[in-house]
């Protein structure tokens, strides 16, 4: 279960899940976004030729209404009879060639085109003769029409016959005429009209609601255009424009039409396709980064539950995991965390595994028990004395240990560990090992290195560490006087100290060669004797305890087999 | 434009007069006539100018057509001078919204009645310097007059009816004609002489021709006065 390190970290599940989301957020939007943009722009520019083609109509109508007032008015004002009389006579007084005469006709003149200029309020006033001079004139750019200047005309030979424009020097303006009779004469020609200066393509521009110029002889007149785009119109006009499309106008597309033709003057509107986009931009921009903006964050909560919903069974198998390898302690089995069928999945496979591997450790264990125990047989075979001492050892720790109240898997340390008490007499002779009589002080010696010789023996044996302290110590006496370190007291551990007192008394009750085995009874006693020195004596207690429900047992077996005993004690353990 | 030398300055007028007198039953015997016929010629100054989507005002429908050669008068533009004309009464009629005749000839001191021949209210009103007048509006049946005590041309109008115009031309010698409707005229007593003689049309304006005029006899000659096209 050890994690192995990776040349490269993995980044966490949550940056993925971001990552992911975010790309679909902004690809979505992208696309939406670019969508809507050449929607709009389509729908605008459609929107800006339709509102041109209005404009046209409306201003169509309005402008041909308001030329035939003007011309109506005009008419009506044809026939004062002060006006007609003053320009008869003046007319009559200058055959006549009375200069004075004529002066003061044209005076009376004058002073009645005055006053139609205050009434009406236009730009321009003016009765003109069949030669198309200028006899009076009043109104606000009568400067420009002083007596005799010459007036060109032009529309009279499009039928519109009331719809002209003027050209009085360089300025030209828009005028409708009504000619003055008198009987079957003609005296000449009242007009009135408007400049055609920015002020009336101003004028244009308000009602239509785009811009005006004023084009005449291909030529711009007037304009509401500002200056760069007048002079990007003015090449286009060179080049040649018809009555709608669009064009470029200082590299932006516009829309253009020509909303009137009369005489040598066009009205042409232009709208801005990106003006009109702009102002259709600015309003939903806002919104669209409203919706911009939440749709991320909702993708980040979203990103974030998900990696959430996802990792946390998994931290969580993964801590308990960690857990179990750290106590080592693989008998529970991993729930089911129901937060997805991939996780369960993933928890009852690695249940399996832990099964498998608990099954394949313990067979492992057995193998190596078995070959133990075999050996420690084999030891204790080597002296008809000593046969069956391991396992009668072994029984009666357990018994001790289970006495003592110690935890299942201590009585299996003790187990086992009081199986191979001895392991470390392997290395010693049969002639010191199976001596009939007592040992000699060397003898003794030698046989006091098996604790340290089973030790080393074992250290070799990976799962049999916990079983390394009952071997080497378990013929430490409390008081200091054991062997091989003299260790004292609580320096000794209790399963050391449980397989010492039940070494001691199974020793105590075999027959020896030198000597016959001791009842039971005496072997307590024996142990009593020596508990608090040779013996710690809360085991020596325990023993006492547990002992005498079985000593009849025991007594009554000692004549037989050793078998016996271990098989008791197998039944005592088990129960 | 024109050469009519009118008028007279007043203070050579007396001489003048004195001498005519004197000469007058010598002069009788001597003089001549002329006899002309006018030709109405076509003058175009220009393009007409495009008529009003409205049309002009043509309300004179009843009014008796006028012939456009009795509006062409006939002087002697080197009259001799010393024989005074004497005033006549003519009326100028207003009817059918129509000044008729349009186009009269009087000596100075002569009166002009306008008697109202409509149903409705006219006016007569006049802006010449040579005769400035307004004799006000008048009822059917009613009439007013004025007196040109001045040579020269006026014009005349009613107020109430911009259409209407008059023109009476005021003499100070009798060698003036007026032409008749049949395009003819005739300027009687000419002494014999060498002169211009001149036909003047009010849109027109002067025809000088030259005229010779023997005693006795009566000299016809042809003038073409060029009119606008109306």
């Amino acid at each position: 279960m050890k994690r192995r390190a990776r040349p490269r970290r993995a980044p966490r599940f949550v940056v993925r899940t971001l990552a992911a989301s975010f790309a679909t957020v902004a690809v979505v939007l992208s696309v939406m976004f670019g969508t809507l943009v050449l929607h709009t722009r389509e729908v605008v520019r459609n929107n800006v030729v339709e509102n041109l083609e209005a404009g046209q109509r409306e201003l169509a109508l309005f402008e041909k209404e308001r030329q035939q007032r003007a011309s109506l008015q005009a008419t009506v004002l044809t026939e004062a009879p002060t006006l007609k009389a003053a320009l008869d006579t003046y007319l009559t007084e200058r055959t006549v060639g009375d200069p004075s005469a004529a002066e003061q006709a044209k005076a009376t003149l004058q002073r009645e085109i005055s006053k139609l200029g205050g009434l009406l309020r236009s730009d321009i006033v003016a009765v003109i003769d069949p030669g198309r001079h200028v006899l009076a004139s009043a109104g606000v750019n009568t400067a420009l029409w002083p007596p005799g200047q010459r007036v060109r005309l032009d529309g009279e030979e499009d039928g519109v016959a009331f719809d002209l424009v003027a050209t009085v020097g360089e300025r030209q303006f828009r005028v409708v005429g009504a000619p003055i009779h008198l009987g079957d004469a003609q005296l000449g020609t009242l007009l009135t009209g408007t400049q055609l200066d920015d002020g009336y393509a101003s004028q244009l521009a308000s009602f239509a609601r785009t811009n005006i110029s004023v084009v005449v002889d291909g030529e711009i007149a007037a304009t509401t255009l500002p200056e760069p785009l007048r002079q990007s119109l003015e090449g286009a006009l060179r080049a040649g424009l018809g009555d709608t499309g669009t064009l470029l106008l200082d590299d932006e597309p516009h829309a253009f039409r020509r909303l009137q033709q009369f005489g040598n003057t066009s009205i042409y509107a232009t709208d801005s396709v990106a003006a009109a986009t702009d102002r259709i931009s600015s309003a939903a921009v806002p919104k669209l980064v409203g919706i911009a903006v939440g749709s991320v964050i909702l993708a980040a909560i979203a990103s974030l539950w998900l990696a959430r919903e996802t990792t946390e069974p998994i931290r969580k198998l993964s801590a308990d995991i960690e857990g179990m390898v750290e106590s080592n302690e693989w008998s529970q089995r991993l729930r089911a965390s129901g937060s997805s069928a991939e996780v369960d999945g993933l928890i009852t496979t690695f249940n399996k595994l832990i099964e498998a591997l608990e099954v394949s450790r313990s067979q492992t264990e057995a193998a190596y028990v078995g070959s133990i125990r075999a050996l420690a047989t084999a030891l204790d075979a080597r002296d008809t004395y000593t046969a069956g001492h391991s396992e009668r050892v072994s029984a009666l720790s357990v018994a001790l240990g289970r006495k003592m109240g110690l935890s299942p898997h201590d009585l299996d340390v003790l187990r086992l560990g009081a199986l191979l008490h001895d392991i470390g007499k392997i290395g010693i002779s049969d002639a010191i090992l199976c001596k009939p009589n007592a040992l000699t002080a060397d003898e003794f010696e030698i046989i006091k290195t098996h604790p340290t010789v089973g030790a080393q023996i074992l250290r070799s044996i990976p799962f049999l560490e916990e079983h390394i302290p009952i071997v080497e110590l378990h013929h430490e006496n409390p008081d200091g006087s054991g062997y091989p370190h003299g260790y004292r007291g609580q320096q000794i551990p209790l399963l050391a100290r449980i397989v010492h007192v039940a070494d001691a008394f199974d020793a105590m009750t075999s027959a020896r060669a030198y000597r016959q085995g001791r009842p039971a009874a005496d072997a307590m006693t024996e142990l009593w004797r020596c508990a608090g020195s040779q013996f710690h004596a809360d085991v020596v207690e325990a023993c006492g305890a547990a002992l005498p429900a079985t000593l009849a047992e025991l007594q009554a077996a000692m004549g037989n087999r050793d078998d016996n005993i271990v098989s008791f004690a197998r039944r005592a353990l088990s129960a | 434009m024109s050469n009519l030398r009118y008028p007279i300055p007043v203070a050579g007028l007396a001489v003048c007069i004195a001498a005519a007198c004197s000469m007058a039953e010598g002069r009788a015997a001597e003089s001549g006539r002329i006899a002309g016929t006018i030709v109405l010629g076509l003058k175009r100054t220009g393009r007409p100018l495009p008529l009003s989507a409205y049309g002009a005002r043509h309300v004179a429908h009843d009014a008796a057509v006028q012939s456009e050669s009795s509006h062409v008068l006939v002087w002697l533009k080197d009259a001799p001078r010393g024989v005074k004309p004497a005033p006549v009464a003519i009326e100028v009629r207003q009817q059918d919204e129509t000044f008729m005749p349009h186009v009269s000839a009087i000596p100075v001191g002569s009166t002009v009645k306008f008697p109202n021949g409509d149903n409705y209210f006219h006016n007569v009103f006049s802006l010449s310097r040579t005769a400035s007048f307004d004799l006000g509006r008048y009822p059917r049946g009613d009439s007013r007059q004025h007196t040109f005590t001045k040579p020269g041309i006026v014009k005349v109008y009613c107020h109430l009816h911009s259409h209407m115009s008059a023109l009476i031309a005021v003499f100070d010698h009798p060698y003036f004609a007026r032409g008749t409707e049949d395009g003819t005229f005739t300027i009687a007593d000419v002494p014999a002489g060498r002169y211009t003689l001149t036909a003047w049309h009010e849109r027109a304006g002067d025809t000088d021709v030259a005229v010779v005029v023997e005693p006795g006899e009566t000299t016809r000659l042809e003038v073409v006065v060029p009119v606008i096209e109306p």
